[in-house]
């Protein structure tokens, strides 16, 4: 069989590989043992601010560090085609822009984007009162502008879908907050970037609603032990009930005033 | 699944002495089958099912170039296990239990020490593909056990490096003057291939084989919870939580999963008490599956052509 060698041209290797920069296989070396920049329990700054896209019924940008998320609420919108159906129905899209991650990330859908938005819906389920919309969809739009972690991108998507449907004026049961831990060697370390996560052994992200102190979605990966990941629940819960005041604040500051 | 027969359902569940419709427990569940080493051409296979849900499992090995050996899982599910479902509808659910399957099996402490051909140059991938035959509820359950019986039955072909070196005559100073005038040459490690000492049903076994994590999926109604819920149950009482617990003999039980699915909410005290109970049933569940194993009565130093004989 011919092979279709194009003879005129000077072809590249067919397969191509992302650069490794020395700067990055220095840094792997040394390694300090302790956190660095941050007590374990801190977490990130949080920037959070509702209104950013004014097509949509409801949207937020949230910021921590080098996470940025924006978010979108398109809805209750009419389902035409489906069946009628007395509670409403919740839509998650989760899409990474291909400038977010290290290597560049291919624009069509995958599994990964699947998997997050899945986790989203997941914190967000309890908290909406869809028996209120009969017949409607809401259509939750993330887009992860640069992500810093999966960990941390889930949390930070949770907390932005939130305060983009209580900026829509979604009827909620309570705010959802949620927070990352991993445990690294045998110490948790809250909201960890994506080094830390790399480092640890296991990943804990809890979503809650502090307004009612109950927890809406808990996702476990890696190696812990049952009482380490209590720890890391309760240290979540905590910091969720600290980030539902930036997110009250910041849902406050966005009123239009009467 | 009407409003009357979700309520009916519930109702019986929370009811002072529980009833199910088979009569069971809230604590029992169905018949446990389990069949390993089904499949000739897999390093590893299984099929395990409970109740009606039965999932299949193969486990193959295949070489690659990466510094690190790897396991990934994949789930199929066949549009004759979910008639009621558009393909898209498939793929998405095949997606979903291929994530929380990945989630888990991926993790790179799991992976044992004898996936390494030559380490750091070539190294065994496992590839664990899990086919749906039928979902009569609980195939989260059914999925990591299928997976943890293929993975103990998986044998991994012996191997041994070779090394090349270069023929007698040739030495520093004949291929040119430039070298041996003091130019320190980087040794490259010397083992660039291997040879497989074993036929494709021998092997040694997977090391690990107690570390592999089993699922238990307790369904959640607001005063109770049970275990391995039939499609019925579960279209009524879509709460649940899913552990993924693993017992190593040498340590304590690690926890390797939780997820939280369906609409409801949780205060972190019944959390905690969930987590406890979740570990005990876990470990039943690991003992019946090990047990189901040692049953099987296979020897597993042995080619399987002798274990024929043995019978």
């Amino acid at each position: 069989m011919q092979s279709s060698i194009d003879r005129r041209r000077i072809t590249g290797p067919e397969e191509s590989f992302a650069p490794v920069f020395a700067q990055d296989e220095q840094s792997n070396e040394q390694q300090p043992k302790a956190r660095v920049g941050r007590t374990p329990r801190d977490i990130r700054p949080i920037f959070l601010q509702t209104g950013l896209i004014t097509q949509a019924n409801g949207s937020a940008y949230i910021e921590t560090e080098r996470t940025k998320i924006a978010c979108a609420v398109y809805g209750p919108r009419q389902l035409k085609n489906t069946p009628y159906s007395d509670k409403g129905k919740l839509n998650v899209e989760v899409k990474f822009a291909p400038f977010s991650c290290r290597t560049r990330r291919v624009p069509n859908r995958d599994a990964e984007d699947r998997s997050i938005a899945n986790l989203v819906h997941q914190a967000l389920l309890p908290a909406v009162r869809l028996e209120l919309l009969p017949k409607s969809s809401l259509d939750v739009f993330v887009t992860v502008l640069e992500a810093d972690g999966l960990a941390g991108c889930v949390a930070a998507a949770s907390i932005a879908a939130s305060a983009a449907l209580a900026h829509a004026g979604v009827e909620m049961f309570g705010l959802v907050t949620s927070c990352a831990a991993t445990v690294v060697e045998n110490e948790v370390w809250m909201d960890p970037d994506e080094t830390e996560q790399e480092r640890g052994r296991g990943t804990l992200v809890l979503a809650c609603m502090p307004a009612l102190g109950t927890v809406t979605s808990a996702w476990q990966a890696g190696q812990m032990s049952a009482a380490e990941s209590l720890q890391c629940m309760k240290e979540c819960q905590e910091r969720c009930t600290d980030v539902h005041f930036v997110v009250a604040k910041a849902l406050t500051d966005s009123r239009p005033a009467t | 699944m009407s409003k009357a027969e979700c309520s009916y359902v519930r109702q019986a569940l929370t009811a002072s002495s529980p009833v199910r419709a088979d009569g069971r427990t809230l604590l029992d569940y169905r018949t446990v089958s389990l069949a390993r080493g089904i499949i000739p051409l897999a390093n590893g296979s299984a099929r395990v099912a409970i109740g009606g849900t039965e999932v299949l499992a193969s486990a193959k090995l295949e070489v690659t170039d990466s510094p690190r050996a790897s396991i990934s899982c994949n789930v199929i599910c066949p549009g004759s296990a979910y008639p009621n479902l558009a393909p898209s509808a498939l793929d998405d659910l095949a997606g979903d239990y291929t994530h929380v399957l990945n989630a888990t099996f991926a993790d790179a402490s799991l992976i044992p020490d004898n996936l390494s051909i030559i380490p750091g140059k070539k190294n065994w991938a496992l590839v664990l593909d899990l086919v749906v035959f039928s979902d009569a509820g609980n195939i989260y359950d059914v999925l990591f056990a299928a997976a943890r019986t293929a993975l103990v039955d998986t044998r991994v072909p012996r191997t041994s490096p070779i090394e090349y070196r270069a023929p007698k005559g040739a030495s520093a100073s004949s291929m040119g003057p430039g070298l041996g005038m003091g130019f320190t040459v980087k040794r490259e490690a010397p083992a660039v291939d291997f040879e497989i000492k074993d036929t494709w049903d021998e092997g040694a076994q997977l090391a690990g084989a107690d570390a592999w994590p089993v699922c238990v999926t307790l369904n959640l109604v607001p005063t109770v919870h049970f275990l391995d819920a039939t499609l019925l149950e579960e279209a009524a009482a879509p709460h649940r939580m899913l552990f993924m617990f693993s017992f190593p003999k040498k340590s304590e039980a690690k926890l390797h999963g939780m997820r939280l699915l369906g609409p409801g909410e949780l205060s972190m005290s019944q959390i905690h008490t969930l987590l406890s109970d979740g570990q005990n049933y876990a470990q039943k569940l690991a003992q019946a599956l090990d047990a189901q194993l040692k049953l099987q009565d296979l020897s597993l130093d042995t080619t399987p052509s002798a274990v024929y004989t043995l019978r």
